[in-house]
């Protein structure tokens, strides 16, 4: 009786393994067919490091990084005016005082610029957010007509993606402050439970730490879980946002060990592509670069204005088409990650 | 009816572009006609403020200024110059439909290298993606002659006042280059 349990239940993993790595493979190719849901999920913002990111000091410390980065660059533009011409060493020769002139000019002028400013950044966010939910309607959709090879137009995207854009919009508002709650929440337990603990012997410090780092990584995944298959309930069955969250919870809960093996198995697979693409990315660079270098050098010895004329044509677009390149890799991931997901959502509610 | 070619909206948008250059250049020309040693020590900020005022202003009117003629007359200036019109199901659009065209739809097909605009080329319909994504079509309505006219007198111009007060700034830097070496 015992060995029949134990077969059945093995039987039973070993189908569910096949299960998810048939979801990953067959994934694969969907994302590689339907490569218009790509710049649906570039404009959705949809990779991992975009909507999953958690709010912390690394950002902080980033603008505090560039701020330093600036002052080098500052100094370095002093010592360069040295080398250049007698006029344009005028305006860098104290680049710090020139950036306070430009903003110290006359009050009207400031304040003309700066509401015109705030309106177009205003102007700028708005269209962006209403863009970024947009795309997660048609996205989500286009995604689940794809797992279910259904044809779709990019017109029955675009019209999903507008009816549920204030739906996601809603439910984008409030992932953001359930995820700064946890974060927030897991700050202060760890903040206060480490220092009772150091009081009292460093064993036990370690343990606590050790569980409420295990406890918070539950925690983290379960919402992130919510929040994937919540933006999933809500754009396949257009439900309300608070329907959706329940949803998306009570199928994080019930599936939670299919899910950790999908991530996993999804996490390598991803990474494996991240390494080609980027080696395919390098290589590119280093050819492109080391062409346009070899082209710089030639012209350079003839004429050195004509060089560094032909740098900065070529230059721009060349940076843009990289950036194009570099930003559909990433939509490509995304579409990959997302179909995996959904496929995975669309197994088991098929098997129920 | 059948949506317009990609040339004759090539050339509708750079009209459209043109319109919007010169809202850069005029300041820039009449700073740089009053352009001497003074002005280029203390009024380097002056332009670099000028500079930012008008980049915020004509963000803030382009959009403005697409979502109302297209809602209201069916085109921008260029489009009605070159003799196009959008419309959906025969009808023009509205304001909601002209927003989302000219921000996440225009956006969609520039992501990568502007391929939405070149499926305009290769589409059998001359759709281009935001067309598609809004059900909406660019019909020719008129001739294009009074749009080339336009536009070309625009490049001219936008070229010349470019020309002019590139020379006002550089002739003001030699002045003052020479008055140095004098002093």
């Amino acid at each position: 009786m015992i060995y029949i349990l134990q077969s059945n239940l093995l039987c039973d993993y070993n189908i569910n393994v096949m299960r998810t790595r048939d979801i990953v493979k067959n994934s694969i190719y969907i994302s590689w067919d339907h490569k218009l849901l790509w710049i649906f999920a570039v404009l959705a913002g949809l990779t991992f490091s975009n909507s999953f990111r958690i709010p912390n000091s690394s950002s902080k410390n980033n603008i505090k990084k560039d701020l330093q980065n600036t002052e080098m660059m500052l100094e370095d533009a002093n010592q360069e005016a040295n080398v250049l011409g007698a006029s344009t060493q005028r305006f860098i020769e104290n680049p710090k005082d020139t950036m306070r002139q430009i903003f110290v000019t006359s009050g009207e002028a400031i304040a003309a610029t700066s509401v015109t400013v705030t309106v177009g950044i205003m102007l700028a966010v708005f269209t962006a957010v209403v863009t970024r939910n947009w795309a997660r309607g048609a996205f989500v959709s286009g995604v689940h007509k794809a797992v279910n090879k259904k044809k779709y137009t990019l017109g029955e995207l675009s019209t999903n993606g507008r009816v549920m854009m204030v739906r996601n919009f809603k439910l984008g508002v409030t992932i953001i402050l359930l995820l700064l709650g946890a974060a927030l929440l897991s700050a202060l337990l760890f903040t206060a439970t480490a220092a009772i603990a150091t009081k009292v012997n460093w064993m036990l410090t370690a343990l606590v730490v050790i569980s409420i780092i295990v406890g918070m990584g539950i925690v983290w995944f379960y919402l992130i879980s919510t929040t994937v298959f919540s933006m999933i309930f809500l754009n396949v069955d257009q439900s309300r946002v608070k329907d959706a969250l329940g949803n998306g919870y009570d199928f994080a809960r019930a599936n939670a060990h299919r899910l950790v093996k999908t991530y996993l198995l999804t996490a390598a697979v991803t990474l494996g592509l991240a390494v080609c693409m980027l080696a395919a990315f390098g290589l590119l660079v280093v050819l492109i670069g080391g062409l346009g270098y070899a082209i710089f050098g030639l012209v350079y010895k003839f004429s050195e204005v004509t060089a560094y004329m032909g740098a900065l044509v070529a230059g721009i677009p060349t940076v843009f088409v990289l950036i194009s390149i570099w930003a559909l890799t990433k939509g490509l991931m995304s579409t990959f990650k997302y179909t995996v997901l959904i496929y995975l959502f669309n197994d088991v509610r098929n098997s129920k | 009816m059948k949506n317009a070619g990609f040339g004759v909206r090539l050339g509708a948008h750079l009209l459209d572009n043109n319109i919007f250059k010169l809202l850069f250049i005029i300041p820039f020309y009449f700073i740089s006609r009053s352009a001497s040693e003074d002005v280029l020590r203390a009024g380097f900020s002056s332009i670099m403020l000028l500079i930012v005022f008008v980049f915020g202003v004509s963000i803030v009117i382009r959009t403005i200024y697409n979502v109302y003629f297209v809602s209201i007359y069916g085109g921008t200036l260029g489009k009605l110059a070159f003799g196009l019109k959008i419309t959906s199901e025969n009808k023009l659009l509205d304001k909601k439909t002209a927003f989302y065209r000219a921000t996440a739809g225009y956006a969609f097909s520039s992501v990568f290298l502007y391929l939405g605009f070149i499926k305009i080329l290769t589409n059998k319909d001359h759709s281009a993606w935001h067309d598609q994504l809004f059900y909406t079509n660019v019909t020719r309505v008129a001739n294009s002659t009074a749009g080339v006219m336009a536009l070309v007198a625009l490049i001219m111009l936008n070229l010349i006042l470019f020309l002019t007060s590139l020379s006002n700034f550089v002739n003001a830097e030699v002045l003052a280059i020479l008055n140095n070496l004098h002093m």
